[in-house]
C-alpha cells in the first residue's frame, strides 16, 4: 500500500516539475534569434490551382513579419509579376499593406500578418484546351537586424599583463545576441590593435532566401536595372555602443556609420576603439536594409 | 520437423506470390502513367494514315471480276483535318481497271487515346482489257488541309544577368506541354535573349518537321507572343516541304519589360497535306491457270 502511494506522489512531482519548466522556457537572452525576415505567400484560393477563361478571380498575398524588427504602417510593400500583367488585367507595380507589420514578440511569438488585395484577375485571351501559367509575387521592405554581443574591451598591454577581468578569446557572437533578421551577424571576434586599441572583426551575411538593397532605396526605384544593380548587396551598418567605435569602410571616413557591400553574400568589416582600460561591454549594432523575397503559384486556365 | 518444414515451404510460397503480385500491379501502374502522358503535347509530326482494307482489293484478281477498294482512314494529327482522297492504278487508260475517282472526308483531331477513323469505298472496278498476265500497282492520294495552333510558354526578362527564373538560352524540347502531333509540326524551338538599348529582343529559331510520308506546299506560319504582338519571320518563301524534312524559320521580336514575364508564343500553322498509299495487284487473263 505504502509503495502504491509512493509511486503515485513521485509521478504527480515529475508531472509538476515538468510543468514548471515549462513556465520557464522562452526568451531568456536578448533576441530570440534567427534568419527570417518577412514571408511572402498567396492567400489561398487567390487565385486557386485552376479557373476558366474570362472569370474574375481574386488575387491576394499574406506578408508574414517573423524577424524581430517591426515594420511602420505603408512600409511593407507586393507586387505581382511574372506574367504579362495587362493580358491578366492585374494592377502594376507595388501596392502597400496597411497596419503596423510587428515582428515577432512577447505577445506574439508567430509575428504579425497583413494582407494586401490585387483586385481580381481576369484572363480573356484564347486558350486551346488548358494553359499552365506560373503567377508570381515579390515583397519589399525595409529591415533592420539588431545585436547585444557582449565584448571585452582590454588593451594589448593589460593582455600581456593577464588581467583577468575578461577575454578578448573566442567568438563573442552567441545565440540570443543578434535578432531574428535575414542580414545576420556570423562572428564576432577581437584581436588588440597597437598598445591600447582592441579590434572587432564582424563578419555579415546573407542567410535569408532573398536579396538585399541599400536601405536607402524605394521600392518602385528597383524596378530600374541600373538603380538595382547599383544599390544591392549594400547594408548600412552603424554602432551604437559602445562609443568611440569606428570601423574601416570602403568609401568614406572611418566612422562608426557606413555602408557595407556583401561579395558573395559574405561580408567581414573591422571595426576598433581605444582600450584605456580593461571591462566588459555590449556591443549594440544595427544593420539597415530593404530586403526582397519572392513566392510563385502554377494555375491552370481552361477553355471556357 | 516436418510439420515445420512444411510451414518454412508454404512461407516460402505465399511470399513468391506476394512479390508475382507487386510487380504485376507496378507493371500496370507504369504502363498506366506512360499511357495517360501519351498524346499530350508530344511535338511529333504524325498525321493521315491510309490503310488498304484487307482483301480490298485482293492481290490477285481475275480479268472481269468486279472488285472495290477499301480503304481505312485513320488521323493521328492533332489538327481536324478535311479533305479529298482519290484512287488510280498505273496501268494506260485503255488497260486500266480502276476508275479515276475521287471522295471526300473529314476527321476530328486526336484526342488523347481517341482516333477518328473513316473507311472509304470506291466500288465496281474491273480489268477487261487485258492481253495477258498483268501486274498493276492501286495508288490511292489524299490531299487534306491541317491548322493547329502551338502556344509554347516562352520567358523574357529585362536583363540578362539573373538565369534563376528564366534563362537567356534555351531549347524548348517536344515535353514541353503546348507542341503539337501533325503532319508538319514545331519539333523544337531555341530561345534567345538579346539585350537592346531599351528593350530586350527575343529571338527564336522554330525547327518545323514533317511526317516522314508525304509533303506539303502551300505552307502559312504566323507567331505572336502574347501581349506584345507579331514576330517577325525571315525567309519564309525559303520554306519547302517537298523535299526538305526539317525546315528552321527565325523569328524575333522586341519587347520592354520591367520584370520577368513568361507568356505563350502563339505559333499558328495553316497547309495542306499530301500523303498516298499503293498496292500491288497482279491481273490473271480469263482463261488463264
Amino acid at each position: 500500500m505504502m509503495k502504491k502511494y509512493v509511486i503515485i506522489g513521485f509521478l504527480a512531482l515529475l508531472l509538476v516539475l515538468s510543468g514548471c519548466q515549462k513556465e520557464d522556457e522562452g526568451k531568456t537572452s536578448t533576441f530570440y534569434g534567427g534568419t527570417d525576415g518577412v514571408s511572402i505567400e498567396f492567400k489561398d484560393a487567390a487565385p486557386p490551382d485552376q479557373f476558366n477563361q474570362g472569370e474574375e478571380i481574386p488575387v491576394s498575398v499574406v506578408l508574414k513579419n517573423s524577424g524581430e524588427y517591426d515594420i511602420v504602417s505603408g512600409n511593407a510593400e507586393a507586387e505581382i509579376y511574372g506574367i504579362n500583367l495587362e493580358t491578366f488585367n492585374l494592377p502594376k507595380g507595388y501596392k502597400s499593406a496597411t497596419g503596423i507589420l510587428r515582428g515577432k514578440g512577447e505577445f506574439n511569438l508567430e509575428g504579425g500578418e497583413r494582407e494586401i488585395d490585387f483586385g481580381n484577375l481576369k484572363y480573356d485571351e484564347e486558350v486551346i484546351n488548358s494553359r499552365d501559367t506560373i503567377i508570381r509575387a515579390r515583397v519589399c521592405y525595409p529591415y533592420q537586424t539588431k545585436t547585444d554581443i557582449p565584448i571585452c574591451v582590454k588593451s594589448s598591454t593589460s593582455e600581456e599583463v593577464g588581467e583577468a577581468v575578461c577575454s578578448i578569446e573566442g567568438e563573442k557572437m552567441a545565440e540570443g545576441t543578434v535578432s531574428s533578421a535575414p542580414i545576420q551577424i556570423n562572428s564576432v571576434t577581437e584581436k588588440t590593435r597597437g598598445s591600447n586599441q582592441v579590434r572587432f572583426d564582424i563578419k555579415v551575411e546573407n542567410k535569408g532566401v532573398g536579396k538585399v538593397y541599400s536601405n536607402e532605396l524605394s521600392c518602385d526605384s528597383l524596378e530600374d536595372y541600373q538603380v538595382e544593380s547599383g544599390s544591392k548587396d549594400k547594408i548600412l551598418l552603424e554602432v551604437i555602443n559602445p562609443t568611440g567605435v569606428v570601423c574601416g569602410f570602403r568609401s568614406g571616413e572611418d566612422s562608426n556609420k557606413g555602408i557595407i557591400e556583401l561579395d558573395n553574400g559574405i561580408e567581414t568589416v573591422s571595426c576598433w576603439m581605444e582600450a584605456d582600460d580593461t571591462y566588459t561591454d555590449t556591443l549594440r549594432l544595427t544593420l539597415s536594409y530593404m530586403y526582397t523575397d519572392t513566392t510563385s503559384k502554377e494555375v491552370t486556365i481552361f477553355e471556357k | 520437423m516436418k510439420t515445420n518444414k512444411n510451414k518454412i515451404f508454404l512461407m516460402y510460397q505465399k511470399q513468391k506470390s506476394f512479390i508475382k503480385i507487386i510487380i504485376a500491379l507496378s507493371l500496370i501502374l507504369l504502363t498506366a502513367c506512360s499511357a495517360s502522358q501519351q498524346g499530350k503535347g508530344s511535338g511529333t509530326p504524325d498525321g493521315l494514315h491510309i490503310t488498304f482494307l484487307e482483301l480490298q482489293p485482293r492481290t490477285e484478281l481475275r480479268q472481269n471480276e468486279f472488285f472495290d477498294i477499301g480503304l481505312k482512314l485513320e488521323n493521328r494529327a492533332e489538327c481536324d483535318i478535311q479533305g479529298e482522297i482519290c484512287v488510280r492504278d498505273t496501268l494506260a487508260e485503255s488497260i486500266s481497271g480502276v476508275q479515276d475517282d475521287c471522295q471526300s472526308f473529314e476527321l476530328r483531331k486526336k484526342d488523347g487515346n481517341t482516333i477518328d477513323s473513316e473507311n472509304i469505298y470506291f466500288t465496281d472496278n474491273s480489268y477487261s482489257s487485258v492481253s495477258g498476265d498483268l501486274t498493276s500497282t492501286i495508288i490511292a492520294k489524299a490531299r487534306y488541309s491541317c491548322s493547329i495552333q502551338l502556344t509554347p510558354q516562352v520567358c523574357v526578362k529585362p536583363t540578362i544577368e539573373d538565369e534563376t527564373i528564366c534563362r537567356t538560352k534555351e531549347t524548348l524540347s517536344p515535353s514541353t506541354l503546348g507542341l503539337r502531333s501533325a503532319p508538319i509540326t514545331v519539333s523544337s524551338i531555341d530561345k534567345i535573349l538579346i539585350p537592346q538599348k531599351d528593350s530586350i529582343k527575343l529571338e527564336t529559331s522554330i525547327h518545323l518537321r514533317k511526317m516522314p510520308e508525304g509533303n506539303s506546299d502551300n505552307f502559312n506560319i504566323n507567331v505572336e507572343y502574347e501581349g506584345y504582338g507579331q514576330l517577325n519571320c525571315r525567309d519564309l518563301d525559303r520554306l519547302n516541304f517537298k523535299t526538305n524534312t526539317e525546315n528552321i524559320i527565325n523569328c524575333e521580336i522586341s519587347v520592354n519589360v520591367e520584370d520577368i514575364e513568361e507568356n505563350p508564343l502563339k505559333i499558328s500553322l495553316n497547309y495542306v497535306y499530301e500523303t498516298s498509299e499503293s498496292k500491288q495487284i497482279i491481273i490473271i487473263k480469263e482463261g488463264d491457270k
